[in-house]
């Protein structure tokens, strides 16, 4: 069990900004102490460089009151004025249903209106019950009468629901959409209710949920719905619910929603004209099809009108809206760089890390380390390791939960990665900042964020002078943000990038700049922003790539855009275009190293090899192992690696475990591992562009874990350090 | 769909009953089918030399036949696939074994290893036995 965890409200800052911090002590610590560090090195395994952060001087640092603090999560929509449903007035409650996980055995709501305050409970729910059946449920907040349908809904298969009240009766009607050849279309229930319904004035409506408590802004909801519900009414009472159609009852209603408006936003809107809109809590997957997709579009712009659902998910997680612990307004001397606050208490310790860009008219430091913040958003809590049967064989290891995901394993409620796949089965697409990002830490497995800070040890073990950006930065303000700078350098694993990202970069290497690309499989999956929703990434993965769930057929165009999702390959964008490499295969047993090619003897590469010699290994060691491992980028000129690029050195002795990724394989067959199959393997790649500036590519997510082997001194360092050199020389390539 | 009597090695296909000569399957069920009653890889328990490859180099690159044995191994279903619990920085590494759902509770078998590699040999020997039925008669 973690003691205590916490976040900061966005990851990227400047000096005169303020950044506020949230932390929960989940062991009930009394108190906790905080230290701002500066985060060099956060590689504690015996064979690496060590663990090292620096002291800061901060008016934050000092000892705080612990509290633990709630979590809402599960997704919902709310409308905070509901319907007037005048003392006795009867009317019909109904929605069309998609649900997804009736295994759960819990009650599920549909559409609620709730009470919570001060008599809570009065009012009325469409749900579906522990086994599946439809069920409304209708309260004074002292009696409660129910009807409840003698048959379960289908899962993943459409069905309407029609709850009307009117004098003494309730009724429900369950409509079966397309029902199969043995099943019946209708069934219907009725039961009495001997009192009068509550007089509800504006009573907040949900969906998906039912309220349950309002504190402040904060909303706590229960009962959730896993599934897709499209066109939820509330209208008169329907003398006949065996005969209504949603289409009808929404002509004519009190509200009703309608999902197929304002896809691109957290809007529900009411099209009654009684104005009853609404918003969406927690995310959940809007751009899914509806009752009436049958594969005329696979883009949700087309035909909103075919896009009439919202998928929601119990485990759906935005913002835990954690109260502030403390706010910190970073000074205007602190040098940029990578920053944790670190909070400690009895027994437990965690670190807040944010990423504190230069001030936007100050110096710069010659070389800018990109912070890959949507590569750590995509894997945020990831769990999918320990969820996903075909791990260990993938991995070619046993699956090790450590303590953190021991905690998550247990903790749904700090959401999932875009690798996970919700409880329901279906998979992630958005991921939020705004909570505990448990596996982007120091002190941990050597993997994105802990495995980047190796290149940040190695610049300060070097002294280069260095500014760090990051790629919610980088979206947001595009070239500018690296025209200051000689020499980008990536992390590891850069793997998640939007189109403005990839258009500054083209822009930056057109204008002498220099890029360092010191990892694999990067600028691979496509990722949307939403303007309303800072720290969110929405990834809608398409029909290629190496993924861990399918998203259903039409639902591949990001609901944020409407851009295409998926591989950038896909995109008609393949990495080898701008990095010269691109992802070909992965692997986690063993990892291996490079040797040099005959083109890297060629004199316009001279300097990259100066001090290593002609027959050497290249990172045949390292805190992983080797150079050339995890997942590997080549050269490929048919996907757009120019063709005066040069393959300087390629991985070899790779083992069975590393397989050709699923787009390089276009038919299964024998023969697509590393034994057998030649393209399974690294390649560092160099070319020039534009006016004087330089791409070095090296294919390897391990790279950077072999800089700081023999005390900084190896030929992956020498490498590196000959590249980097060069790139900040103001003479021509 | 039902095979016809006195065909078990065959398998429908475009409306008719193909004989493929595989012989019988054997009765269910068996550690070499899955729970769908498909044949999985079998491990011959004679070939203790596969063992021996493992145990002197658990990662990296494997003969083609103590790979189709590690993939057998790997691909367990999901219930009772074996895990490591990790609850220090580095280790001790208790064994455990997961649920029936992701949601489900892991269950510690009671083993506990010093180190990774330790664990694999180990865990690969209960493969062994639950694969073969047999043993591993290797210390």
């Amino acid at each position: 069990m973690l003691k205590i965890v916490g976040y900061t409200d966005r990851p990227s800052v400047r000096p005169g900004e303020h950044l506020d911090f949230k932390v929960s002590c989940e062991g009930g610590a009394m108190e906790y102490d905080t230290e701002i560090v500066r985060l060099i090195c956060g590689d504690d395994s015996l064979q690496g460089p060590g663990f090292k952060a620096e002291p800061v001087v901060a008016s934050v640092n000092g000892r705080y009151p612990g509290r633990r603090q709630r979590i809402n999560v599960g997704s919902f929509g709310y409308v905070p004025h509901g319907v007037h449903i005048s003392d006795g007035a009867g009317f019909t409650v109904a929605a069309l249903v998609w649900p997804t996980w009736l295994a759960k055995k819990t009650d599920q709501a549909v559409i609620a209106s709730r009470t919570v305050a001060p008599l809570p409970g009065q009012g009325w729910s469409l749900l579906l019950d522990a086994a599946g059946h439809g069920r409304f449920e209708i309260s004074n907040g002292q009696r409660q009468a129910a009807v409840t349908n003698d048959r379960p809904l289908p899962e993943r298969r459409w069905s309407l629901l029609i709850a009307t009240v009117q004098g003494g009766t309730l009724t429900l009607v369950h409509r079966l959409l397309r029902p199969l050849p043995h099943e019946t279309e209708l069934a219907t229930a009725t039961a009495t209710i001997d009192f009068r319904p509550a007089h509800l004035v504006a009573t907040p409506v949900t969906i998906a949920a039912e309220l349950e408590a309002v504190e402040g802004r904060r909303l706590f909801t229960r009962r959730h719905f896993d599934g897709k519900i499209e066109s939820p009414v509330i209208c008169r009472a329907v003398s006949d619910a065996t005969q209504a159609t949603i289409d009808a009852l929404a002509d004519d209603c009190h509200a009703g929603w309608e999902f197929a408006l304002a896809i691109d936003s957290q809007r529900i809107v009411d099209t009654s004209g009684n104005g009853h809109d609404g918003i969406l809590v927690n995310l959940p997957t809007r751009a899914v099809t509806g009752h009436n997709w049958k594969g005329q579009t696979l883009h949700w712009s087309d035909r909103p009108d075919l896009y009439g659902a919202i998928h929601f998910h119990s485990d759906d997680l935005h913002d835990m809206q954690w109260e502030t612990d403390f706010s910190w307004t970073i000074p205007q001397d602190l040098k940029s760089g990578i920053y944790a606050a670190r909070v400690t208490c009895a027994g437990g310790e965690d670190f807040l890390p944010f990423f504190v860009l230069p001030a936007k008219d100050s110096a710069k430091a010659p070389v800018a380390f990109l912070a890959s913040t949507f590569t750590f958003l995509a894997y945020a809590n990831s769990h999918h390791g320990y969820e996903d049967p075909l791990s260990e064989v993938c991995y070619g290891a046993l699956l090790e939960l450590g303590p953190t995901e021991q905690f998550l394993k247990e903790r749904r409620d700090f959401g999932i990665s875009l690798y996970d796949r919700h409880r329901d089965g279906s998979g992630g697409v958005y991921s939020s900042w705004h909570r505990p990002i448990l596996n982007m830490r120091p002190k941990r497995a050597l993997w994105n964020f802990n495995a980047d800070l190796h290149v940040v040890d190695w610049l300060t073990a070097i002294g280069q002078k260095f500014d760090v950006i990051t790629d919610d930065s980088l979206h947001a303000e595009g070239e500018a943000l690296l025209r200051d700078y000689r020499c980008v350098i990536t992390g590891s694993h850069p793997e998640y990038h939007s189109a403005g990202m990839l258009d500054a970069f083209e822009a930056y290497l057109q204008k002498r700049g220099h890029l360092m690309y010191l990892g694999g499989n990067g600028f691979y999956w496509r990722v949307a922003t939403h303007p309303d929703l800072p720290g969110v990434i929405e990834v809608r993965r398409g029909e290629a790539g190496t993924r861990c769930f399918e998203l259903p057929a039409g639902e591949r165009f990001h609901s944020f855009t409407g851009e295409f999702g998926g591989l950038w390959r896909s995109n008609g964008r393949a990495p080898q275009v701008l990095v010269g490499v691109g992802f070909v295969a992965e692997g986690f047993d063993e990892n291996s190293y490079f040797v040099r090619t005959a083109q890297s003897f060629d004199p316009r590469a001279a300097f990259i090899f100066e001090g290593v010699g002609a027959d050497e290994k290249i990172g045949d060691f390292g805190v992983l192992g080797g150079a050339a491992g995890y997942e590997l980028d080549a050269a490929d000129p048919e996907l757009g690696t120019p063709p005066h690029a040069l393959v300087l050195a390629r991985s070899v002795g790779h083992s069975n475990v590393f397989l050709l990724t699923p787009e390089e394989m276009l038919a299964g067959f024998p023969g697509a591992d590393a034994i057998e199959n030649r393209k399974v393997r690294a390649e560092l790649v160099y070319f020039e562009t534009g006016e004087g500036g330089a791409v070095f590519s090296t294919g390897s997510i391990t790279w950077a874990a072999s800089l700081s082997h023999d005390r900084y001194d190896n030929n992956v360092a020498r490498i590196t350090g000959n590249v980097l050199s060069r790139f900040l020389d103001p003479g021509p390539l | 769909m039902k095979s016809p009597a006195g065909s078990d090695g065959a398998f429908y296909l475009m409306g008719r009953w193909i004989d493929h000569g595989v012989p019988s399957l054997p009765p269910f069920p068996s550690a070499n089918l899955d729970a769908q009653g498909n044949r999985m890889y079998e491990i011959d328990p004679t070939r203790l030399d596969l063992a021996e490859e493992f145990r002197k180099k658990p990662y990296g690159r494997h003969s083609a036949e103590l790979q189709r044995v590690l993939n057998r191994m790997r691909t367990e279903p999901f219930e009772g696939h074996y895990v490591l619990l990790r609850d220090g920085r580095f280790g001790p590494y208790r064994l455990g074994q997961l649920g029936a759902s992701p949601s489900d509770p892991i269950t510690p078998t009671g083993h506990v290893f010093q180190s990774v590699r330790e664990a694999e040999w180990a865990v690969f020997k209960l493969r062994w036995k639950k694969l073969t039925g047999q043993e591993l008669a290797l210390a």
